[in-house]
């Protein structure tokens, strides 16, 4: 064991020599991890999550209803800025919400129109979700509106024939047009007289009367078709966990950022540093020291893990004290965090002995390496999370152990579970772990 | 002359050793392979967003909700999960990635028009499923809450029904149905179909030139930057013979033939420029045969000699700068990934935070992947890029001034 040892320590101390292998264990992960968690943690000027979305609105109509609709709008958490026609599109726009010109003509008799949301490409794909779900919301509560508002003329009509004594079909008026067309409707006299429904729509709708106390200003004639902010359905979200609010976008860069350093410096500068020794002679050269070719092998794993165990040891410090600098939340259990990615770096270390071992040349073993990392890395989640892959992806990254180290540390990151939980995930690992070096002792030869 | 002979035997290097020079190339066209697996049209639309129903109240309304997944549309993305009071569990292992849970008594309350409230939990490992989930259910909540308003008297009725002991009366069904037809007539055209559209659309402006340029697939979107990183690397390996050949002696015995100094750094100048530049046309031209389309050829062209420049310029001075190979090694990897990070080759600048967004057009990178980006996306001519072109060939020069004055210098100086 005291051989395995100093072999294992002889071997970090060549790592750490080498300042490009100090660069990639500590200096590029940190860069990285910050990068990618400012990117993810939202793009600026949009939070889909914090609840505002930004969006510029074109009107090109600037008629009551669209008026209406954007009041609707403002009511759904939006960010909104105006263009004008001619106006020059702003060079922060982010999306446009185009109302065309005849929208209110065409809504009023009955033609389907059609409002044109436009994405500025490479721009936040979920914020454009966000955005496109809260405009059918607004258009919703707009079109129950409408149709609120000719009910309630309906029923006024209903009312006044009675007592005028025709008969009462407020309904089957509205199918009497010739050739199919719809005559105009009860909306669009409704728009003429704007006092009369007004008045109408207040006296059916509660929210409305409640929005617009003023009834011959612009505001109201806005809010004749509006339907108030208080919906008789509501949707409570809550995360998952024991995490009192939801994670940041550091919280996917700092263990998919850890995780993949972790596997690239094991499988280049572990595997390289072993293609060296064998083509150089000195693993054999070894031999004629008293240490059998069992300790060199298991000599050598430990190196990587314990290089490997260096590597987490800083990176999960930094993430510590960054946790105080920024407030930055983890879950809070980052010793735990340090012993999976300990758990991790002891599975993968064998596997950069065995890709050392399969080449003769010092720069392919490394090219390879970088190969491998980054495939393990993307698929198995470090650079995004799983969902966004299809469902034959997501069981093909079962195969890697990046997947397994990910589950465990959303885990304890994203749930702010504990031990219990991530176990099975953790015991995925150490079952790699007992394969690779398997591997490794049967790729290494010592003779 | 004896410049051209450094160039011809270091590409005949590269030749002699085809697997290490494949793998130069490899990692830039894996990484563009894994975008576009990952991202790309097909993938995508076969992303499922796993939903579990608790339904807690069985009614009706509950009921016919929980089924809304089960719409031809929507069957293909949604995979709505029927679950118990484990479903809870099931979010706990973050095997979902979200529950809706309708409460005992919703339907009831729905019907008597009390105010309801349906309780959505979300996965917290992941980012946009859940976004989609909520703000679907959130649609859904605004679509029965405005249906309770219209249909209020005729809901009402059947809550007031469903809580009898007795069977309603004829009459009363009747009314309900005929209620509630009439008001279908009248909905008619406002929601069969919804008279208000929405289309979403990503801006892509005119393309002037016909059949050039025309929009980009997802390979496309990011081969122009991993291809950027490529070439970075390429020339950091190319340059890296420069320090090899110092430490190796080389040089010396190079310095004893009829060669100059300044013929020997000249002669590595433009090894690793050519390098670099026929290494970017292979990229190009793996590009174009898998389908990308890089926009008007001239422009490309351009581009490919101003980014190979830039790129070249900038290794060599950063090779200039240091004392052996190992040093160049770790500075130069650091400029690189650095300058592949913040000049938008991974991510696209647009999600960049505010504050970095300036910083992403200090690096070649940015004036690269932007140039090539216009080109594909807008089929810009040469004229349109001519501020990325300068700026690239511009740097390039620079770069490869400074950096052979400093080789030159330290070759003087007996350092080289």
């Amino acid at each position: 064991m005291a051989n395995i040892l100093k072999i294992a320590i002889h071997d970090l101390r060549i790592t750490l020599r080498d300042r490009s292998a100090v660069m990639w264990m500590f200096f590029l992960p940190i860069v990285f991890a910050t990068f990618f968690g400012l990117v993810l943690g939202g793009p600026s000027g949009t939070n889909p999550v914090d609840g505002t979305v930004a969006l510029t609105i074109l009107d090109l109509d600037g008629s009551t209803l669209s008026s209406a609709l954007i009041e609707e709008l403002k009511d759904d958490r939006f960010g909104l800025t105006f263009q004008e026609a001619l106006e020059a599109k702003a060079s922060d726009t982010v999306r446009t919400l185009v109302i065309p010109e005849d929208f209110e003509a065409s809504v009023t008799a009955g033609v389907q129109t059609t409002l044109r949301l436009e994405k500025e490409p490479g721009t936040s794909a979920e914020a454009a979700l966000v955005a496109q779900a809260r405009i059918v919301r607004s258009v919703t509560r707009l079109i129950a509106g409408l149709i609120m508002t000719e009910l309630s003329e309906a029923e006024e009509e209903s009312a006044i024939d009675v007592i005028l004594g025709e008969p009462a079909s407020p309904f089957q008026s509205e199918k009497s047009g010739k050739n199919g067309a719809v005559p105009e409707s009860k909306t669009s006299n409704f728009l003429k007289s704007s006092r009369k429904a007004r008045v109408s729509a207040e006296s059916y709708s509660p929210y409305v009367a409640q929005g617009n106390p003023k009834p011959d200003d612009e505001i109201s004639k806005k809010g004749r078709f509006r339907t108030g902010t208080s919906p008789l359905v509501s949707i409570d979200t809550t995360w998952a966990g024991e995490r009192p609010r939801p994670p940041s976008g550091f919280s996917q860069s700092i263990p998919g950022n850890a995780t993949m350093f972790v596997l690239l410096v094991t499988l280049t500068y572990g595997a390289a540093s072993i293609t060296t020794e064998r083509q150089s002679g000195l693993l054999r050269r070894l031999l004629t020291s008293p240490v059998s070719p069992r300790e060199i092998v298991g000599g050598k794993i430990l190196g990587r893990f314990v290089i490997s165990g260096l590597q987490v040891s800083v990176l999960v410090g930094f993430a510590a004290l960054a946790g105080i600098w920024v407030d930055l939340d983890l879950g809070g259990n980052l010793l735990l965090m340090w012993a999976v990615l300990l758990v991790y770096g002891a599975c993968v270390a064998p596997l950069g002995v065995a890709l050392g071992a399969w080449f003769r040349d010092r720069d392919r073993a490394a090219n390879i390496g970088v190969m491998a990392t980054m495939a393990m890395a993307a698929f198995g989640g470090c650079w995004w999370p799983l969902e966004v892959v299809s469902q034959p992806l997501q069981k093909f990254a079962m195969l890697f152990p990046t997947t397994w180290v990910m589950r465990a540390l959303h885990g304890l990151i994203s749930f702010g579970h504990g031990w219990k939980v991530i176990s099975p995930f953790v015991g995925v690992l150490v079952l790699f772990g007992i394969a690779f070096t398997a591997l490794a002792m049967r790729s290494l030869r010592v003779e | 002359m004896a410049a051209l002979i450094i160039v011809v035997r270091d590409l005949k290097r590269m030749v002699r050793n085809p697997v290490r020079t494949a793998l130069l190339f490899a990692l830039p066209l894996m990484l563009a392979g894994i975008f576009a697996l990952v991202f790309g049209r097909g993938a995508t639309e076969e992303i499922t967003i796993r939903v579990l129903v608790y339904d807690e109240d069985q009614g009706l309304i509950s009921r016919l909700l929980g089924g809304a997944g089960a719409s031809p549309d929507m069957d293909r993305r949604l995979d709505l999960v029927p679950v118990g009071a484990e479903g809870f569990e099931i979010m706990e292992r973050g095997e979902a990635s979200a529950l809706i849970h309708f409460p005992a008594g919703f339907t009831q309350s729905y019907l008597d028009g009390e105010p309801v409230v349906i309780p959505i939990v979300k996965n917290p490992a992941e980012r946009f499923l859940p976004q989609v989930v909520e703000e679907g259910g959130r649609i859904g909540a605004e679509v029965l809450s405005q249906g309770s308003r219209v249909f209020r008297t005729e809901l009402a009725t059947i809550g007031s029904m469903t809580t009898n002991s007795t069977f309603p009366s004829d009459l009363a069904v009747g009314s309900v149905a005929s209620g509630v037809n009439h008001k279908l007539e009248s909905l008619e055209r406002w929601v069969f179909p919804p008279v208000i559209n929405l289309e979403t659309t990503t801006v892509t402006p005119e393309i002037t030139n016909e059949g050039e340029g025309g929009g980009t697939s997802i390979l496309g979107f990011f081969l122009p930057g991993l291809s950027m990183m490529g070439i970075l690397f390429l020339a950091q390996s190319a340059t890296r013979d420069i320090l090899h050949d110092r430490e190796s002696g080389l040089v010396k015995h190079l310095l004893t033939a009829p060669v100059s100094p300044a013929d020997y750094i000249f002669g590595k100048c433009l090894s690793v420029l050519v390098v670099s530049t026929l290494g970017f046309f292979f990229l190009v031209v793996f590009g174009i045969a898998v389908g990308v389309d890089w926009g008007p050829a001239a422009t490309t062209v351009a581009l490919v000699l101003a980014a190979s420049l830039a790129a070249s310029g900038a290794l060599i001075l950063i090779s200039s700068l240091v004392g052996t190979e190992r040093q160049a090694d770790a500075l130069s990897t650091i400029v690189i990934m650095v300058w592949c990070l913040i000049g938008g080759a991974f991510v696209p600048i647009s999600q960049f935070p505010d504050f970095l967004r300036p910083l992403a057009k200090t690096t070649p990178v940015f004036w690269a992947v932007d140039g090539f980006q216009e080109a594909m996306q807008q089929g810009a001519d040469i004229a349109a890029v001519s501020t990325n072109l300068l700026v690239l060939g511009g740097a390039g020069v620079i770069f490869l001034v400074l950096g052979a004055a400093a080789l030159r210098r330290r070759m003087a100086g007996g350092l080289i």
